[in-house]
């Protein structure tokens, strides 16, 4: 597959090296086609699920035979179905993501890092088969694209991936409320963003994703200055989003950011662990490709573990 | 506290620096595009009292440190010692100095205490600034005020003294002063080395003194700049029983020589002595044993017509000049002359008896008897003893007896023979408010009671052995009336021995008669003889022809005029009674001629105590000083020249001080990364 230029955020390296690894739902997938993700309703599959009761109007070829001859009840043996993933990458494309790491050579923004991170995953998604759709917001839902499994599909994706760029302010919460209610089946959400917005806040929606039966996926981009505040000379912060500044002595405040920073990323975790979201906090200055593979390895590691376990 | 460069004040304003400094830095801020506001706001609102109050302090701290560089730079200096006490100036200075012989110890090479005390006093006070400075002389505690510090060194003596400081009296004169003069603060400085004998910390007067200064209706801080000594060896010589002796292997002068060290000395040590007598040195030396030595009765030579002189004994130059010389004055012992007013009988008879006799055997007084009508006549010069034995003077002869009263003379009175004869007489003269007034015969025999065993004539031997008054028996007295002090009484209270009360001379009554049939004084001899002898002695001490006197005695004051013979160098007169030497007291006649040879001769040295070293406690003289603002201070000698100190040292302590605080709240805080989590 060729991309133009522009594209600058799909590394083909990286494509084949992560090609092999399977993107994996932590739960159930409504799909619409045979795929490689569990389904909640039973099928054809070769695994077995379980044994249930003959109710009149069962199909009698799946009723066990060898149970009837033995026991002389009438028992209807269930197989998994297999169906396919459709999955939503949600980008936030406030201004707070046009901010730049000064100390590490040559950064990315935190958008071209989510560019990276989407277009890699949504390529790694249609390419196995699953649907693949994306959602670009800051104060609203600027732009959504239902999940859709033909690579053409994934051309738009790219496109307007290309596109995106940062601007306004963040209103995270209300946007992931409204594709709460947006994504109608259930599907594998990836949130890409800053999170610059109130813990509480982000609970909510947290929950109303999950109450919905969608696998959350919260990828945190956070850049080295903004969490190790090395600034030492005195500077006026001028905020990304808005026309806000503050001045501030950094060798004044910089225990007390780090402290409330820490207090932050402790309180995004809990929330994370008590609303069953793949929480993953990920500095911009990481190989994007190692956290993906991560990402993927620990959710068939996860799969695998729930599997043996049920 | 005064600056010696006050024009560098002029650059007072650049503590404005640091300030001006952290403005324009605060003006060259960078600015940021900034993400996590969210952060940064609350973390700069929940830092901002904390972080300003440490910003403000650490601009402090930079201001004050070019502050206390700028003052250093003033040069500021303070009434403090090692910059440790600093004091405001006080509308009146008090200094009390004492410059008794043991400030003349040494305490370098070229200093002694005194002279260091002086150049502290002009180092201390030269630059400094006091409404009135006022002078307590040691000499005489009189206070002598003064409106420049200058001016008092110019009027005031400032040298050495061969007396004992008396500072109970200087503070006592320093209470006065401050209560005749209750205005504004008053420092009081006080320079000493705290020897018992210019402090008599025991006496009781001390806690007048205190109570007194306690009272004083002002602020008033005392300072007393101690100068110990540091224990170097001083040896200190002193001469006694200086007498002359006529014998017949010549003529002699004896005295006895004494020489103290303040420390032990291990091995015999050999002490060069130098005597000077009227002009002439001899060698001789004295060895020491431990800390002590004495030359009993040593013996000089004299020519045949010498009957008097003066001279000087020192030793070798040590750590204390005061105590190294002691003069002295001789004169040959001549015959008191004694004078009986009265008849001369069988009965008394024993007076001249008992007056010829001297102690010490080898002289003999000259008695003389006349009649009571010759004694307006007669002269008084070299009279030790008068002795009445007739009716009571008459108005003439009283005038007379009041002159040689008032020279020193000594009256004694028995009862006249016309008395005892006619029991009802009644005597019509007086004398000083006393006289006889009749006759007592007893049937039995009396004894005496009572009497002073602790002074005049009766008083006990000097090896404390009481003299046998218990042995007289008396059958017949006078009886005697006026204000008189009785010496003894016999049994019933009525006097047997009287003195009155005089300014001058001594005038006794002994109501005893010496017949055998009224008493047996005359027949026991030996209290009749004490008496005598007591008597004549009391007068010899009018007329003698020498004295030893103790320098800065308050007697010798009003002796002047005097004339020195020897001691130190370009002294006024009026300091002749505070310092060692040799003087010839002025009389009457010779009073207004240019040559006075005929006065009597005066050594004048320094007390006993001086040459005791002990030193009154630190904690003694703080009990002394209890309840009054006062500060101690021990000045080393040699190093604490100066108590004006200048207050650099102070400052720059403040100012590394002040820079380490700066340091410590400049320094970055220790933040908790994110990976330390």
């Amino acid at each position: 597959m060729d991309f133009p230029p522009t594209r600058d955020f799909l590394d083909p390296t990286v494509l084949a090296r992560l090609s092999g690894l399977p993107l994996v739902a932590r739960g159930p997938m409504i799909g619409g086609v045979s795929g490689r993700h569990v389904s909640p309703h039973r099928g054809a599959s070769v695994e077995f699920a379980e044994y249930r009761k003959y109710v009149p109007g069962d199909d009698l070829r799946r009723l066990d035979w060898r149970v009837l001859g033995r026991t002389d009840r009438y028992y209807v043996k269930e197989f998994e179905a297999d169906t396919n993933l459709r999955l939503v990458v949600v980008v936030d494309t406030s201004g707070s993501m046009s901010f730049q790491d000064r100390i590490t050579p040559n950064s990315l923004t935190k958008l071209d890092y989510a560019k990276r991170l989407a277009a890699t995953i949504s390529y790694l998604a249609v390419e196995q088969g699953d649907a693949v759709g994306i959602s670009l917001v800051s104060n609203r839902v600027d732009r959504y694209l239902s999940a859709k499994r033909n690579p053409a599909h994934l051309q738009t994706i790219f496109e307007l991936l290309g596109q995106a760029s940062a601007q306004g302010e963040t209103n995270l919460a209300d946007c992931l409320h409204e594709l709460s209610e947006t994504i109608q089946r259930r599907a594998a959400v990836i949130v890409i963003s800053d999170l610059f917005t109130n813990p509480e806040s982000l609970k909510a929606c947290f929950e109303h994703l999950r109450f919905r039966k969608h696998d959350v996926s919260i990828f945190h981009l956070l850049s080295p200055e903004e969490v190790e505040f090395p600034i030492e000379s005195p500077t006026r912060f001028v905020d990304i989003e808005g026309n806000e500044s503050v001045f501030a002595e950094p060798s004044e405040i910089a225990s007390e950011y780090q402290r409330i920073l820490n207090e932050y990323l402790q309180r995004l975790k809990q929330i994370a662990l008590d609303t069953s979201v793949d929480y993953r906090k990920i500095l911009i200055n990481e190989s994007y490709e190692k956290v993906i593979a991560q990402f993927l390895v620990e959710r068939v590691q996860g799969l695998s573990q729930g599997r043996s376990s049920r | 506290m005064n600056l010696l460069q006050p024009w560098m004040l002029i650059a007072l304003p650049l503590v404005l620096l640091p300030i001006l400094i952290h403005l324009l830095n605060r003006r060259r801020f960078a600015t940021r595009p900034w993400a996590a506001m969210m952060f940064l706001i609350e973390a700069n609102q929940s830092a901002r009292g904390h972080a300003r109050l440490r910003r403000w302090l650490v601009l402090a701290l930079r201001t004050a440190v070019v502050g206390a560089l700028l003052f250093a730079a003033t040069r500021p200096v303070a009434t403090s010692v090692f910059g440790f006490q600093l004091s405001g100036t006080a509308d009146t200075t008090i200094l009390l100095v004492d410059r008794s012989p043991s400030m003349q110890q040494s305490v370098s090479p070229e200093l002694t205490k005194l002279e260091s005390v002086q150049i502290q006093m002009h180092d201390t006070f030269a630059r400094s600034h006091s409404g009135k400075w006022v002078w307590i002389d040691c000499a005489t505690p009189n206070a002598e005020t003064f409106s420049g510090f200058d001016e008092l060194l110019r009027a005031m003596p400032q040298g050495p003294l061969d007396a004992s400081s008396n500072f109970p009296a200087m503070l006592k004169a320093t209470s006065d002063y401050l209560h005749d003069n209750p205005s504004g603060s008053a420092d009081v400085w006080l320079w000493s080395d705290l020897r018992e004998s210019d402090w008599s910390s025991n006496e009781a007067e001390w806690s007048a003194v205190r109570e007194s200064l306690k009272r004083i209706p002002r602020s008033v801080r005392f300072r007393l700049v101690s100068l110990l000594d540091k224990g170097a060896l001083n040896e200190a010589v002193r001469v006694s029983d200086v007498r002359q002796e006529r014998t017949n292997e010549g003529n002699f002068l004896v005295m006895t020589i004494h020489v103290s060290v303040n420390h032990s000395v291990e091995s015999v040590k050999t002490l060069p002595l130098e005597i000077e007598l009227s002009g002439n040195r001899f060698k001789s030396e004295v060895s020491l044993n431990r800390n002590e030595a004495t030359l009993m009765n040593h013996r000089i030579p004299l020519a045949s017509e010498v009957r008097g002189g003066w001279g000087r004994v020192s030793i070798l130059a040590d750590t204390n000049r005061a105590d190294n010389e002691y003069f002295f004055v001789f004169k040959e012992p001549r015959p008191s002359k004694i004078m009986i007013v009265g008849n001369r009988n069988e009965v008394t008879e024993p007076l001249a008896i008992g007056c010829e006799i001297s102690p010490d055997g080898m002289t003999k007084n000259e008695v003389q008897w006349v009649s009571s009508t010759d004694v307006r006549n007669i002269s008084f010069g070299q009279l030790s003893l008068l002795i009445w034995t007739t009716e009571l003077p008459d108005d003439e002869a009283r005038k007379t007896l009041r002159q040689f009263l008032a020279q020193g003379g000594q009256v004694l009175f028995f009862p006249p023979d016309s008395l005892n004869a006619a029991e009802s007489l009644q005597g019509t003269e007086s004398f000083l408010g006393a006289k006889w007034n009749g006759w007592v015969s007893n049937d039995r025999r009396v004894m005496i009671e009572h009497w002073r065993g602790d002074q005049d004539l009766l008083a006990a031997t000097s090896s404390g052995v009481g003299l046998p008054l218990e042995e007289i028996q008396v059958q017949g007295y006078a009886q005697l009336s006026g204000e008189v002090i009785p010496l003894a009484t016999l049994s019933g209270g009525a006097p047997c021995l009287a003195r009155l009360a005089t300014d001058a001379g001594g005038v006794y009554f002994c109501t005893l008669s010496l017949s055998k049939e009224h008493s047996n004084l005359a027949e026991n001899g030996v209290i009749l003889y004490a008496i005598l002898q007591r008597a004549i002695q009391q007068g010899r001490e009018a007329n003698r022809d020498v004295e030893y006197w103790t320098a800065g005695q308050s007697s010798l004051v009003q002796s002047l005029p005097w004339e020195k013979i020897a001691g130190r160098d370009n002294l006024l007169s009026n300091q002749f009674p505070f310092q060692s030497g040799v003087y010839r007291e002025k009389n009457g006649t010779d009073f207004e001629s240019e040559e006075a040879t005929s006065g009597r001769l005066i050594a004048v040295n320094r007390p006993i105590t001086e040459d005791q070293t002990e030193v009154v406690s630190n904690e003694r003289i703080r009990e002394l000083f209890d309840g009054l603002s006062f500060t101690q201070i021990d000045a080393t000698e040699t190093q604490a020249s100066d108590l004006m100190q200048e207050l650099w040292r102070i400052l720059l302590i403040a100012m590394i001080i002040a820079m380490l605080l700066e340091a410590i709240l400049s320094l970055p805080k220790t933040i908790v990364r994110q990976g330390e989590l």
